[in-house]
């Protein structure tokens, strides 16, 4: 069984009294000890997916259908206080800003403690020792005086090893991280990178929903990824597979609009036009507007997720 | 930064807010100008003049003739109160546009060139915020003479440091923006930069402040005349009425009641407008 | 490609370049004896030749976006010249200030935070010819809408505010704006670190025909090595204040010399599953550049570091053809 299994997922956003759909039918499983990879250009709706998934949407957001198993529960449809319950120490999130899981009156130790004593029922040595713990698998110098330090004085790829700290205290078996590396320098983004992969996904067997949007930090670190434009998942599977051969028009022209494709100088492939707004998607498949292959039928025909290959899926007519 | 749904979030909400926040403005807008625009033309259409006295009727209260009721010298009150509202707005008006032209440039100037232009502008302006501005105004019309242009002149005095200190704070910040760089790059001069790209972006919360001193000028006005440093009788201001009224509170309430609401209404419909301003010109609203 | 060697003087030099903060200004830090200083910028040399692009990489705190606002004298240098054309513009009197920033334009990174939020597209994009007083009115108007399409944008965008264009459009405002007054040499500060993708490699592309076409000369200051592959002739890799190395892109990239660089290209996440980093990463974080490590800036997370580089600092030198490195790994008789 799946450790979160997400089923016909749809989001929406009030604006000016409408609905308007920012996530549409979109479904995927998490495995354990795997990390699945959530690619997309900004307004996508990957991010939805992941506050949809913790519940964590804006007042002007709701989930329309859809349902969100996290093993035997279904989250979409959990009363909050269990939800509150569960959020921590199940299923945990980090994102780009670590500071906004830092509180900036107390010291991180306070908060690092915090959480563990809550969730865990430790007494406050015990939290402490664990804390220290952490702080050091975490890769964290000095921990014992870290502890006693202020977020305002952590560098942001500290606060990120802090907040990873935090979120993953309790052992949860669901991480998802938000752009968690994207403030980042390269060389701390490295870092942070390897210790998720590593002592979470490798040593712990924690699934991890990676959300990014950089193809090359999926390439390194992601087992499995799904491919978003406009709302909806056009292409999934095997990281191998895909990165080798893209089968979507839109992660093919994704791929080949990355500068790092060779040596030589000259235009980068680009996609025409621009990313349709959440008023203004277009009818069939979303991207058949800036597609370079697009049909006739492609205006009227919403092309279903279907599976082509042992590890690859994708949605377009081209492979009906 | 600019990615998924947190903006996005923030922006719907923004469009909520934006809504509530503009009835609010619009409605303390609507207040003010049904204010100025009744005040303005009273003489036109007003069958008394606001010294007329009819000793048939002193203490009257509110009857068909006089709407509001009348005095103790049977003077009109509905009548004294919209040329009361005349000297009200004046001072407001008068001691906030001042304010605002002194105070925003000094501000700005303290601001954008920072170091000792800073300090010689801004230390100055320290010491007169120092004084309770009651006090100052007491002094400063005690001192001058008790004439409309003198209470406008020294509630002015009271705002400029107010001006300046929020304008300044609100250059400091605009100064760093990477837009106003941008245009130094290209070439731009100095006042080209203050007056086109900082004031701009800079003056939002010195609008709102103002908004909210317009009211506080009326207050500082109608206290000024009620302790009788302000406006001298026969002439009508509603602080005066006031202090006039009192001695007849019991006989005839109307006559501190009807002045008493009329200044918390100009009072109110300020407020209203500068809380609408705060929540339509805040950062989320500006529509980055 | 272009080199060093190809005879005639630099366009833009920076000579001994410093630039360093005081931190704490004011009466307690004069009361203490001690004002903290940054060195954002420490002796740097860089030349700049007509028609190349120069890209500038270093992560945060490298003194990367420093040394390129003083390339345009946006800020005072500590010490040390930049010579445009020969001329120090440090010693430029207003008017010839004026001229040289005609020539000399910059394109800033976030596109969200360049334009003024209340200032129409049109404006925007005039404003640099009205500051130079640039032909009539009806030509400034044209030379607007030239300049709409030049950058891809068309005219139904003159009227806009910034705030109704996407991260892309914006971005090309900014650079129609930087094209006004037809300079010479850009200086382009991480001008697609905030977009995505897609929109990158548009911008990157339009960058490089406006090059091609203008014949425009680029400073390219950015953190990504994917997009100074992509564009420029020569790197200068920068890390706490100092040019740690400089070369030819393609010999960069080829054979890196300094264990910084090899570090940097080795975090890069290729787009590339079958060819995952090894994770041989650097220890720690790059310290406070309030507080550099003594003699080499690197020392304490080099992976390849000796007794000597803490006390030494190594000097820049010659490894090879066009090819500098400031290492002790290179040094004759250190090792």
């Amino acid at each position: 069984m799946s450790l979160l299994s997400v089923r016909d997922l749809s989001t929406e956003f009030q604006s000016g009294g409408r609905w308007l759909e920012a996530v549409s039918d979109v479904a995927f499983d998490l495995q354990r000890g795997e990390i699945l990879g959530l690619v997309g250009e900004s307004g996508c709706g990957k991010s939805t997916i992941a506050y949809s998934v913790m519940r964590l949407l804006a007042r002007n957001a709701r989930i329309r259908s859809g349902e969100v198993w996290l093993e035997d529960v279904n989250l979409a449809t959990l009363d909050e206080e269990e939800l509150q319950d569960l959020r921590g120490r199940q299923i945990s999130m980090i994102f780009q800003d670590p500071t906004t899981a830092l509180d900036s009156l107390f010291t991180v130790g306070h908060q690092v403690i915090e959480t563990l004593q809550e969730h865990l029922n430790l007494d406050p040595a015990g939290a402490r020792q664990r804390a220290l713990e952490l702080l050091r698998q975490l890769g964290i110098p000095a921990a014992e005086q870290r502890l006693k330090a202020y977020p305002y004085q952590f560098s942001g790829g500290m606060s990120q090893r802090i907040a990873l700290a935090i979120a993953i205290a309790c052992h949860p078996q669901v991480l998802i991280a938000d752009e968690p590396t994207t403030a980042l320098d390269v060389t701390i983004q490295a870092q942070i990178l390897q210790l998720i992969r590593r002592l979470l996904v490798d040593e712990q067997g924690t699934g991890v929903l990676l959300i990014t949007h950089d193809l090359g930090v999926v390439a390194q670190v992601c087992d499995r990824v799904a491919v978003m434009y406009a709302g909806k998942i056009v292409e999934f599977g095997d990281v191998h597979s895909i990165f080798s051969k893209p089968l979507h028009p839109y992660t093919q022209a994704l791929l080949s609009s990355l500068p790092s494709k060779g040596i030589a100088r000259g235009r980068l492939e680009n996609i025409q036009g621009r990313v349709p707004g959440l008023a203004d998607r277009p009818s069939g498949c979303r991207f058949h507007p800036r597609c370079p292959q697009a049909k006739a039928v492609c205006r009227e025909r919403v092309p279903p997720l279907k599976q082509v290959s042992a590890s690859q899926e994708v949605a377009c007519v081209l492979y009906d | 930064m600019k990615r998924e749904l947190t903006p996005k979030a923030k922006l719907l909400t923004a469009t909520r807010n934006t809504y509530e926040a503009s009835r609010s403005a619009f409605l303390g807008g609507a207040i003010i100008c049904v204010l100025v625009l009744l005040t303005a033309t009273v003489s036109f259409y007003s069958p008394y003049s606001p010294e007329a006295m009819d000793f048939m009727a002193p203490l009257s209260p509110p009857t068909g003739a006089h709407l509001l009721g009348t005095d103790n010298f049977g003077r009109d009150i509905l009548t004294r109160v919209l040329y009361g509202y005349q000297i009200s707005l004046a001072v407001a008006l008068g001691s906030v546009g001042f304010g605002l032209v002194v105070g925003v440039s000094l501000g700005l100037l303290a601001g954008y060139f920072g170091g000792i232009l800073d300090n010689i502008i801004m230390r100055p302006m320290d010491v007169l915020m120092a004084f309770p501005a009651i006090v100052l105004v007491v002094a400063l019309t005690g001192f001058v003479g008790r004439d409309v242009s003198v209470m406008i002149m020294a509630v002015a005095v009271v705002y400029v440091p107010i001006f300046a200190r929020v304008m300044r704070g609100s250059t400091l910040e605009v100064v760093n923006e990477l837009y106003v760089e941008g245009a130094r790059a290209r070439g731009a001069s100095h006042l080209r930069l203050m007056l086109r790209h900082i004031l701009p972006n800079a003056i939002p919360p010195v609008l709102i402040q103002a908004s909210i001193l317009m009211g506080i000028a009326i207050l500082l006005e109608s206290a000024l005349s009620f302790i009788g440093l302000g406006t001298q009788p026969p002439d009508p201001s509603l602080g005066l009425m006031l202090s006039e009224g009192r001695s007849f509170m019991q006989q005839a309430p109307w006559m501190v009641m009807v002045p008493g609401l009329a200044i918390s209404l100009a009072v109110l419909g300020f407020n209203l407008l500068g809380n609408g301003l705060q929540e339509l010109l805040n950062p989320a609203g500006k529509g980055r | 490609m272009s080199s060093t060697t190809n005879g005639g003087r630099p366009l833009l030099s920076a000579v001994g370049l410093s630039k360093y903060f005081s931190l704490e200004t004011g009466l307690l830090a004069s009361l203490r004896g001690k004002a903290a200083t940054v060195k954002a910028v420490e002796s740097v040399t860089l030349d700049v030749y007509a028609g190349q692009t120069v890209a500038v990489v270093g992560e945060s705190g490298s003194g990367k976006s420093t040394l390129g606002r003083l390339l345009l004298r946006l800020l005072e240098p500590s010490a040390g010249q930049v010579l445009y054309q020969g001329a120090d513009i440090f010693g430029m009197n207003r008017a010839r200030l004026r001229a040289f920033r005609r020539q000399a334009q910059i394109i800033l990174q976030d596109p969200y935070a360049s334009l003024n939020p209340r200032m129409r597209v049109g404006r925007i994009i005039r404003e640099p010819l009205d500051i130079y007083g640039e032909g009539s009115k009806a030509e400034r108007q044209k030379r607007v809408h030239e300049l709409l399409e030049r950058v891809g944008l068309n005219r139904n965008h003159e009227r806009a505010f910034p705030s109704e264009l996407s991260g892309g459009q914006r971005q090309r405002v900014g650079i129609a704006a930087a094209l006004a007054l037809s300079p010479r040499i850009i200086i382009a500060d991480e001008p697609t670190s905030s977009l995505d993708v897609s929109v990158q490699a548009q911008t990157l592309n339009l960058l490089s025909d406006l090059q091609r076409d203008l014949g425009l000369t680029y400073v390219f200051i950015t953190h990504d090595l994917s997009v100074v592959q992509h564009i420029s002739d020569r790197v200068a890799v920068m890390y706490l204040g100092k040019i740690v190395e400089e070369a030819p892109t393609e010999t960069l990239f080829a054979e890196p010399k300094h264990p910084y660089t090899q570090v940097l290209f080795s975090a890069i996440p290729l787009p590339d599953p079958s060819r995952r980093m090894n994770w041989d990463l650097p220890k720690g974080e790059p310290p406070s550049p309030l507080n550099p490590p003594s003699g080499c800036h690197f020392h304490p997370r080099c992976p390849q570091a000796m007794s000597a580089c803490s006390h030494t600092v190594p000097r820049f030198q010659t490894v090879g053809r066009d090819h500098g490195v400031a290492c002790l790994l290179y040094e004759e008789g250190v090792n």
